[in-house]
């Protein structure tokens, strides 16, 4: 499991608008807040 | 607000991709990707150890990445509300430049 400290487990998966988001993409350039959800349509 | 920081927000939950697109929509569209982990399933959720085997979804969290690829702050959290902007915004300002 990914923790705190470690690097992050890399990941390629599509968006909303089917385009390709890959987490590296940004390693370098920008920081990445991954704001999770529980389900679209719901308060989560 | 996050961008002013050099941050970028990715949203995610493991709904598929025509459900974030469908999601997106209805809010008038959103300033942000919003990522599917739907297939494999989860794959992302489990790896980071935020995966609910009793729905099959995310755990309400954030994780902050810096710069390098480092996970710098990892929190889930009950309820939307108790997910406060300003605590985050606060992370982010933790993080080497």
């Amino acid at each position: 499991m990914v923790d705190v400290g470690q690097a992050a487990l890399d990941f390629t998966v599509m968006d909303h608008n089917q385009q390709q988001v890959t987490l590296s993409q940004f390693k370098g350039k920008k920081n990445v807040i991954l704001s999770c959800h529980v389900f679209s349509f719901t308060s989560g | 607000m996050f961008e002013e920081k050099d941050t970028q927000v990715l949203g995610i939950s493991t709904d598929a991709r025509a459900t974030q697109t469908a999601y997106a929509t209805s809010l008038g569209g959103v300033p942000f990707p919003i990522l599917t982990d739907f297939h494999p399933h989860g794959k992302i959720a489990q790896a980071y150890g935020i995966f609910n085997d009793a729905n099959g979804a995310f755990r309400r969290a954030v994780i902050v990445i810096d710069k390098h690829g480092i996970v710098r702050f990892k929190k889930t959290y009950t309820t939307a509300a108790d997910l406060k902007v300003a605590d985050i915004m606060a992370e982010v300002d933790k993080l080497p430049k």
